[in-house]
């Protein structure tokens, strides 16, 4: 007995399983992409094609599983401008002050998650990874001389004074977001090409 | 054509394709072959997340329907989606004129 699954079955698996990644089952999606398979398979059917052939076809000009699952899940997920540039001031500040008073020896975790902050943001909306930066950048400023965080007598008396930093300083740290930013949008154009099958 | 050439245009081609009257995902596809002489030859799957990004943005709008063997998703425009259609079509048929004006060199 043949139990290797159609053409269009093999599809919708996919497709299922694809959605499953970003948490997503949208039965819709599914529907909808079967009902299109069928509709195409019959049209090639009645050119002429053999019915594997023609679910091949329907499936091959159909695109993706991979990448439409992508598309439906950043059109269910991307946040509008407002909230990365909100998330990225906020993140950046409570990594710089949360640093300051947890790791005060170390300034190794607050590059990498301002790192992690910019390539996070860039890969969800590559589109809108210049404002997640401006965001980051003012989260730095907001923390570094806005609002800088008193250190504990503690921490002063067991690695001194807190450094002044001097604007360059402040560019300097923003390299780091920068440098997660570039990987981010490297990152989703190499997972998720504009139009490898497809998306935006 | 590349499907990369549509990006950013594709919203505006299934408000066209789908105001003509309401439509399912299969019959929009083609429509977009069709009346671009098969030009337009994107993998079908794009167009599906982009009718739910115009939906979220309520200007389109889409029901089940049992009208036939199989049912269907029916998208139509609603009148938001309308007016942002006539609005598309003024302003791109603004821009393809003066684009052809520049490359054809009689602007």
């Amino acid at each position: 007995m043949n139990t290797t699954p159609s053409p269009i079955a093999a599809f919708i698996a996919a497709l299922e399983r694809r959605l499953g990644w970003f948490g997503m089952v949208d039965r819709r999606a599914v529907e909808e992409a079967e009902g299109h398979l069928i509709d195409a398979a019959a049209r090639e059917r009645a050119r002429g094609l053999e019915a594997d052939a023609a679910e091949r076809a329907a499936v091959a000009r159909f695109g993706s599983p991979a990448a439409l699952a992508a598309r439906f899940a950043f059109s269910r997920y991307a946040p509008p401008a407002a909230v990365v540039f909100l998330v990225s001031t906020v993140v950046s500040f409570a990594i710089l002050a949360g640093g300051f008073r947890l790791l005060y020896d170390s300034v190794l975790p607050e590059l990498a998650g301002l790192v992690l902050t910019g390539l996070v943001l860039a890969y969800v909306r590559p589109g809108f990874a210049w404002l997640s930066l401006i965001g980051i950048a003012l989260g730095i400023l907001l923390s570094e001389k806005g609002f800088p965080v008193a250190p504990s007598a503690e921490h002063i008396a067991k690695y001194g004074p807190p450094h002044k930093g001097s604007f360059v300083d402040l560019l300097k740290i923003c390299g780091f977001p920068a440098a997660g930013a570039l990987l981010g949008v490297a990152s989703r154009l190499l997972l998720d090409p504009p139009h490898r099958g497809r998306a935006r | 054509m590349h499907a990369d050439k549509l990006r950013g245009h594709l919203e505006l081609l299934l408000l066209a394709a789908i105001g003509a009257g309401p439509s399912h995902g299969y019959a929009i596809a083609e429509t977009l072959r069709r009346r671009s002489d098969g030009a337009f030859d994107l993998p079908d799957g794009t167009i599906y997340p982009a009718l739910r990004r115009l939906e979220q943005r309520g200007l389109v709008a889409s029901r089940w329907s049992d009208d036939t063997a199989r049912r269907r998703r029916v998208y139509r425009l609603t009148p938001a989606g309308r007016r942002a259609l006539v609005a598309e079509q003024h302003d791109w048929s603004q821009f393809a004129r003066a684009v052809m004006g520049v490359v054809k060199g009689v602007a």
